[in-house]
């Protein structure tokens, strides 16, 4: 038997599976043409730790204290001073908080000496150079426990990331290069630290499950409901609601997501959308989440409508999000690296996912409108990583990780439950496979399951800061949520900072060159339009006459056509009209009489003709009198 | 319906959503305008190929029966089977009005496309719309590829 494995997430342009499924020997090829990761025998090093002992960082510190664990923010060798002046409100806080008992334990890396050398840089060059090389568990004395990369995915790469999460507990922030979003997001997080934000202890877990679709199915009665009633158990102070199959639609969601419902903790399981490379939608739908809307594999029209899917797009600009904590188990719910992780054995290279790797849309739209946090995947998720190798269901990792959230440990802190996995799992398999090259017989559905979970543990990502926490209470008439903001007026970077623009109107500001030098883009669009235009023109006014010409032929296959006319036939029958409705025909002959039959057959080509030339020239001339007008409006 | 009238009918329903007002994204403004010059030539050879398709010669044959050449502007040549009869003819006759329609919804999708596309230009110009402009061309660009194929 070799059964299929079903991956996570859906291609929206088609509708059906980013990744088809597969059966396991294949899988299993793949997974041994993979290398060790880089930093394997940190992990190795992690797992022997573990062994030892429960968590990092060091021994005698607790992860909830920030000026025990301490606090850092990674910019680039060059930062933009404007991102790093929008973010003062939340370094200040968190210098207050990390450097209570020691300065030491509170730093911003940058410039040159100490922030992160873009293209040049790996893990362990740039803790040797701050002073924290040698690996192991976290000691805040040498570096902050907690570290918030500010940047690109482009600039400080996803294994930056990865690597170092394996030690410390990691976020990033990247919003792009205005610095708006940057300061919306540390007021929010300054609001909530310091504003006495106090949310109902509620949680909610969301499964979309549809039918005919394992991946869904699977999580949903595997991972979701599971999860939600082990956390009931566990949490006894907390509510917690499972929106599961049915009610998982797309306007449940939005109502938990920025609506009125918004819950303090959030957990959704579905298929996350992918988008081909060249699809310009990709950074905005990439790593959507798919909603119960979805009729299914094969079932949804081409390209995918909005209505089966939750976007960036679909995030309210009002707060109601303030405060709250998301975790996304879907493809690319957190970002897209911009090669696939695996590479199939006897392939050059990796598979192209994006042109650059970027953080999706969703979470960046969810933190700069009131969230504190999210956790979304990088790349792809395996829908079998929350089983074990017998099927059995297996969410401990994320159970541990749901109860330190409500628990009140900061994001990065409950996350080590995913590194401490990943370490485990890295080791396992990177033996199975250096054991099977040397001829020892390896299961391959332990192997594949390893190797799904090993991927899985890596790459769940914190989007935001990593000491964010949950801020909630028990009691009905403590609950305290900040006023919904008014619509936010977006300033363009370069604009004076007393201007104001009135709500609805457009603040065009270094968008400027738009309106009075259209975009290349723009120009080369107007030209199709106009090429176009002119083509229709110049072949209406070329029509002066209809022309319908009547042949018999005995072999029809033997007749030709080109550019001349036909030949192999006998011209039997012409009607020509002049534009001025002067009318030559032509009349067949047939033993020296008109051939009334075949005149008839000719008289009603003649009618059709006129007919379809009388629509095809209204529509021509309505076509370019409208494409001719478009442009007046520019 | 035929698919060409499900294009057309797809095609007058794509809409340029705003974004909300106050969430406008500039880094994603930047990103969107990257990749609009990747894809804009694919709307260009798509359009151009529509064009093509409809103003070149349409040949339909029904065989036994008739050939005809037909422009776009309804220039007929046809060479009829000797000894056609009008029963004959009537089955190619209905061919040709098939031919015909989705010739004249051919031109229907090219200049819905090219209304829509006209849209989306001075939409794009303005950051509000910029994000829906980009979508709503992308949606049309496969729409039209799938027509094509």
């Amino acid at each position: 038997m070799n059964p299929l494995l079903t991956f996570n997430g859906i291609d929206i342009a088609t509708g059906g599976y980013a990744t088809a499924p597969m059966e396991i020997d294949r899988f299993v090829t793949i997974v041994k043409a993979q290398q060790d990761p880089q930093n394997i025998n940190e992990l190795k090093g992690r797992q022997r730790f573990l062994a030892g002992r429960d968590f990092a960082p060091i021994e005698g510190v607790d992860p909830k204290d920030l000026s025990q664990a301490g606090w850092g923010v990674i910019y680039t060798h060059q930062p933009n001073p404007a991102i790093q002046a929008a973010l003062k409100p939340l370094l200040d806080l968190r210098r207050t908080q990390a450097s209570a008992q020691k300065a030491i334990r509170y730093q911003e890396y940058f410039g040159p000496d100490r922030g992160y050398r873009v293209g040049a840089d790996t893990k362990s060059d740039w803790l040797e150079r701050n002073g924290a090389g040698g690996g192991g568990a976290a000691d805040p004395d040498q570096m902050p426990y907690y570290l918030m990369i500010v940047g690109s995915p482009t600039e400080i790469p996803f294994t930056f990331q990865y690597q170092l999460d394996v030690q410390y507990a990691v976020g990033r922030l990247y919003f792009g290069e205005s610095p708006d979003e940057y300061a919306r997001y540390a007021e929010a997080v300054v609001a909530a630290e310091t504003g006495g934000l106090a949310l109902a202890k509620r949680a909610v877990f969301f499964g979309v499950s549809v039918e005919g679709d394992a991946a869904t199915t699977l999580s949903a009665n595997e991972l979701t409901a599971p999860l939600a009633d082990q956390m009931t158990l566990d949490q006894p102070q907390w509510s917690v609601e499972k929106v599961i199959g049915e009610p998982a639609t797309k306007s449940r969601l939005a109502s938990l997501m920025g609506g009125d419902d918004s819950p303090a903790l959030l957990f959704t399981a579905s298929h996350g959308a992918m988008l081909n490379p060249d699809n310009p939608l990709q950074k905005i739908a990439q790593g959507a989440l798919l909603t119960q809307d979805w009729p299914g594999p094969g079932k949804s029209p081409r390209p995918m409508p909005e209505a089966f899917y939750f976007s960036g797009q679909d995030i309210p600009t009002k707060n109601k999000l303030a405060g709250q904590i998301a975790f996304h188990f879907a493809c690319f719910g957190g970002g897209t690296p911009a090669q696939d992780d695996y590479v199939e054995e006897g392939t050059a290279a990796p598979k192209t996912l994006a042109p650059n790797p970027f953080i999706a849309h969703l979470p960046q739209r969810m933190l700069s409108n009131g969230a504190l946090a999210t956790v979304g995947h990088i790349d792809r998720a395996w829908a079998y990583s929350f089983k074990t190798e017998t099927g059995a269901s297996q969410v401990k990792v994320f159970k541990s990780a749901m109860k330190r959230l409500m628990e009140g440990h900061p994001v990065g802190s409950a996350m080590e439950y995913f590194n401490n996995r990943y370490a485990e799992l890295s080791s396992d398999i990177s033996a199975q496979i250096r054991a099977a090259k040397f001829g020892t017989a390896v299961d391959p559905y332990d192997l594949s399951f390893r190797w799904q979970c090993a991927s899985d543990a890596r790459n769940y990502a914190v989007n935001g800061d990593p000491a964010v926490r949950l801020f909630v209470t028990a009691d009905p008439a403590k609950i305290q949520r900040p006023a919904p903001r008014e619509t936010i007026v977006v300033q363009p970077p370069d604009a004076p900072a007393s201007s104001t623009t009135p709500a609805g109107a457009v603040a065009f500001g270094p968008l400027d060159f738009l309106k009075s030098n259209p975009d290349p883009g723009t120009s080369t669009l107007q030209q199709i339009i106009e090429r176009l235009t002119t083509k229709l023109s110049e072949t209406i006014d070329s029509v002066t006459t209809l022309e319908v010409l009547t042949y018999t032929a005995s072999d029809l296959s033997a007749i030709r056509f080109d550019s001349s006319g036909i030949s192999g036939a006998h011209l039997r029958a012409v009607t020509r009209i002049g534009i001025n409705g002067n009318t030559i025909n032509c009349m067949p002959e047939k033993d020296g009489q008109i051939d009334t039959s075949l005149w008839q057959v000719h008289a009603d080509m003649v009618a059709k003709a006129s007919s379809t030339r009388s629509e095809m020239l209204k529509l021509a001339a309505s076509a370019t009198a409208s494409l001719a007008s478009s442009f007046k409006i520019v | 319906m035929t698919p060409l009238e499900t294009s057309l009918a797809r095609i007058e329903h794509i809409t340029i959503a705003a974004t909300p007002a106050g969430a406008v994204d500039y880094a994603l403004l930047d990103d969107l305008r990257d990749s609009w010059s990747q894809w804009q030539t694919r709307l260009d050879a798509a359009l151009n190929t529509l064009a093509e398709q409809l103003l070149a010669y349409a040949v339909v044959r029904t065989p036994s029966i008739a050939v005809t050449v037909i422009s776009w502007t309804g220039d007929v040549q046809t060479v009829w089977s000797a000894g056609i009869t009008a029963d004959l003819a009537r089955i190619h006759q209905q061919e040709l009005t098939r031919a015909t329609t989705a010739r004249a919804n051919l031109l229907r999708v090219l200049l819905a496309s090219t209304k829509l596309l006209a849209a989306i230009t001075v939409a794009y110009a303005n950051p509000l719309y910029t994000a829906g402009a980009v979508k709503a061309a992308w949606t049309l660009l496969q729409e039209l590829e799938t027509t094509l194929a």
